[in-house]
């Protein structure tokens, strides 16, 4: 089976690089275990689908665990809202192209190099960053 | 991902009310979780003491009325214990805004963070309105002023994108109040909650998009020689104690995006 085919993220969206073991019942795409909704019983569902599901009323709704918004299914209901209300438009850093998404308006990023580059914060690269972020 | 055990009333996280420091965003998430687990538990048990008080003092007072005094101290002692208890538990009551938003907000940051992503974190437990936040009080007539100043989350996370993001939570309260001796005390407040973020960009994928802020945003935006830094603030006013909104930063740190526009191929340095 192919990769996920699910897009992680919030302010920016990539490409989920697990490999698939499942098939989302709703949409068909290849899901990773982690972007499979376990709430969904009896059903193979993606994280995205259970959210408009649950929207929709069709599934009874998911619990967050200790609460707050933007746990679990609830992150991708948020993120669903923040993006067709037009708050935020989220950058793609990825290839792939998918009709799934295409009620976002995203903007797609072709880039010459990854910036999958694992920095942590405090590297002496980022002496630049300061208190004040600024470097020049 | 790492589990953390249940807090206890002895964890030294409720004595200092601080959680600062440098932890991977899923420890910090776990550990968040936990405080607001706690929350909640601790919640709970001091209702139902503050309850059980309440009756074994109704209880007290009819054992008295029916002549067991004895029943009726005992009956005394355990209101007193349990109202102590329930105080107690109050102490250690941690505001919402940390169940509602810091977890609501680290969970927004962890997805555009990679799986072993740090952040650098600073959560105040302390109310808004506690002593310890109190940095003016004095009186204007009848009204006894205070002002609260309440710096209570801020953090630094590298995502995954290359960005750098900062963020600062304050909530500043003015707070006039009248006692009375006849009628309800007059409380005057006004609250404001503040968003200050600091994102930083590759200025090799990242240039300058065109200005674009809401009247409540400020905006300022830097071209340096690796980065494109944008700094985004908003206030939040409001006449009364209202729990902070996670949407509101989110919002703010969408604002900041817009401030950029990816680079085209041919834009990037090769």
């Amino acid at each position: 089976m192919s990769n996920c085919m699910c897009r992680q993220g919030f302010f920016t969206l990539r490409d989920c690089d697990q490999p698939a073991t499942a098939t989302c019942g709703k949409c068909s795409r290849t899901i990773c275990r982690r972007h499979r909704d376990p709430a969904a019983k009896g059903a193979v569902l993606c994280v995205e689908c259970a959210a408009v599901e649950e929207q929709a009323g069709r599934l009874p709704p998911a619990q967050v665990k200790s609460g707050g918004s933007f746990g679990g299914r609830a992150f991708y209901r948020r993120r669903d809202e923040f993006y067709r209300a037009r708050i935020h438009r989220p950058v793609y850093w990825g290839t792939a192209v998918d009709p799934y998404y295409d009620c976002y308006d995203f903007v797609v990023f072709h880039h010459h190099h990854h910036h999958h580059d694992h920095m942590t914060i405090g590297d002496s690269a980022d002496q630049d960053l300061a208190p004040s972020l600024m470097d020049s | 991902m790492s589990t953390t055990p249940p807090l206890s009333t002895n964890s030294p996280i409720l004595r200092t009310r601080l959680l600062e420091g440098r932890f991977s965003i899923h420890s910090v998430i776990a550990r968040v979780e936990a405080l607001a687990e706690f929350d909640v538990r601790n919640e709970r048990r001091a209702k139902r003491q503050k309850l059980a008080g309440v009756i074994s003092m109704i209880l007290a007072v009819l054992t008295l009325l029916g002549g067991l005094a004895p029943l009726a101290l005992l009956g005394l002692l355990a209101a007193i214990v349990l109202f102590v208890l329930a105080a107690k538990s109050r102490k250690l009551d941690i505001p919402n805004d940390v169940r509602l938003f810091a977890l609501s907000w680290l969970r927004v940051v962890a997805a555009d963070m990679n799986e072993d992503g740090e952040v650098v974190l600073k959560l105040d437990l302390n109310d808004v309105t506690s002593q310890a936040k109190r940095v003016a009080s004095g009186r204007q007539g009848f009204y006894t002023c205070n002002e609260y100043r309440n710096p209570w989350f801020s953090g630094d996370a590298a995502l995954a994108d290359g960005a750098r993001l900062h963020w600062e939570a304050l909530i500043e309260v003015d707070e006039r109040v009248r006692y009375k001796t006849k009628g309800r005390t007059k409380r005057k407040i006004k609250h404001v909650a503040k968003y200050d973020v600091v994102l930083g960009l590759p200025q090799d994928s990242f240039g300058v998009a065109q200005p674009s802020a809401t009247a409540q945003d400020k905006v300022r935006v830097k071209v340096g020689e690796k980065r494109v830094v944008v700094r985004a603030s908003r206030a939040v006013r409001s006449a009364s104690l209202v729990p902070s909104r996670v949407e509101d930063l989110v919002a703010t740190v969408a604002m900041a995006y817009r401030q950029t526009t990816p680079k085209t191929q041919s834009e990037q340095p090769a």
